[in-house]
């Protein structure tokens, strides 16, 4: 058998897809592999580090209208980095279905479906499968934990994702108002050899603007927080 | 260079204050207890050191590529899982919570009990009304 060259080798997620000689409707994998691919993200845009990027004034989210900074990066005074991304989900997906997929990204292959490249395994923790998937109702996944692992800025890392209630931070009678159809947000811990810590709160918003939906995910990282020890001896 | 310091100088101030007040040791297993750890931890020097430019951009690409990802198959999948999870309900549950279609004679005379995209609702709003013989 002849040596394969890596331009001719196809990539596991694609195996399907060269196969049948297309990508099938619901082969997901390869779509979003494909979409991966496609895709070309440049260098995060440098701002100034201004007092709304602070972790308390995440409720400004709330306010009309775009932020100075809504697609790129910050390290702030205090240490802290403020990373925002914006995506425009269209017309095709709204808030009701982006909460849908946090109840039904259950087990490695959907997850790996989110990332195709750096996404290795996650799952939830075993209470959150107490409901039947059509059972589960909009925000079910608040108070419940994902175990991931993926492959984030040169090294594997397993995290695990709390989610919280959005009323923790903002004020949710406001949501129509703003046009905001969907919330997820959460504390991000990292597991590691010392135990499990929070390092980062992460907070997606899905509003319509335009009759578009658009999705805004800030992330503030560097909020420390130890939450258990692991025996070590720090 | 700075975080290996960082890390001396860290171990040797913990093991010198667990001598100097022996109730800072909280179980058996730590030296510190967590609101000491989490103090350091916040400290701009750590937060400087355990935070890298490298991990930030890392997350910044990783989510900017995840909701590209997501929205690449995420209508499709919620209507077709929607509509197996649907499919998997038992037919008595679904008529009782008032999300069935509702059965029908579709136009080849068959008796359907189930959603069936060709003959849409034939049960009326909500209704469903148990077929003879069901």
């Amino acid at each position: 058998m002849g040596a394969v060259s890596s331009k001719e080798a196809v990539h596991e997620n694609m195996v399907a897809a060269v196969l049948l000689g297309q990508i099938a409707k619901d082969d997901y994998l390869a779509r979003a592999h494909k979409a991966l691919t496609e895709l070309e993200v440049g260098e995060p845009p440098s701002f100034a580090a201004q007092p709304w990027m602070e972790f308390y004034n995440v409720h400004l989210m709330l306010v009309p209208g775009p932020q100075p900074l809504e697609h790129g990066m910050v390290r702030l005074s205090d240490g802290t980095w403020y990373i925002a991304v914006k995506t425009d989900l269209g017309t095709a997906i709204n808030g009701d279905m982006f909460d849908w997929w946090f109840r039904h990204c259950t087990g490695d292959e959907r997850f790996k479906w989110l990332h195709p490249r750096d996404h290795k395994s996650g799952d939830w923790n075993p209470q959150f499968y107490a409901a039947q998937p059509e059972d589960r109702p909009r925000g079910y996944y608040v108070h419940h934990s994902h175990k991931t692992s993926e492959y984030i800025g040169g090294r594997t890392v397993s995290f695990q994702m709390e989610y919280d209630r959005p009323s923790k931070f903002f004020n949710v009678a406001k949501f129509a108002e703003a046009g905001v159809t969907a919330v997820v947000c959460g504390r991000l811990h990292i597991l590691e050899t010392l135990g499990l810590a929070g390092i980062a709160h992460v907070v997606h918003m899905v509003r319509v603007v335009n009759g578009r939906s658009e999705l805004r995910t800030r992330i503030y990282l560097g909020d420390f927080n130890k939450v258990r020890l692991a025996g070590g001896v720090l | 260079m700075l975080g290996v310091y960082f890390n001396l100088v860290y171990r040797a101030s913990s093991t010198l204050l667990l001598l100097s007040f022996p109730s800072f040791q909280v179980d058996d297993n730590s030296i510190l207890p967590l609101w000491c750890i989490n103090s350091l931890g916040n400290s701009k020097l750590s937060r400087f050191t355990k935070n890298p430019r490298s991990l930030a951009v890392g997350l910044w690409r990783h989510t900017v590529e995840e909701m590209h990802c997501l929205k690449s198959f995420l209508p499709d999948f919620y209507t077709a899982e929607t509509m197996r999870l649907r499919a998997l309900k038992p037919f008595e549950l679904r008529a009782a919570e008032g999300t069935d279609a509702g059965g029908g004679v579709g136009g080849d005379g068959i008796e359907y009990f189930q959603d069936n995209p060709m003959f849409g609702k034939s049960g009326g709003a909500g209704g469903f009304q148990k077929p003879k013989g069901y």
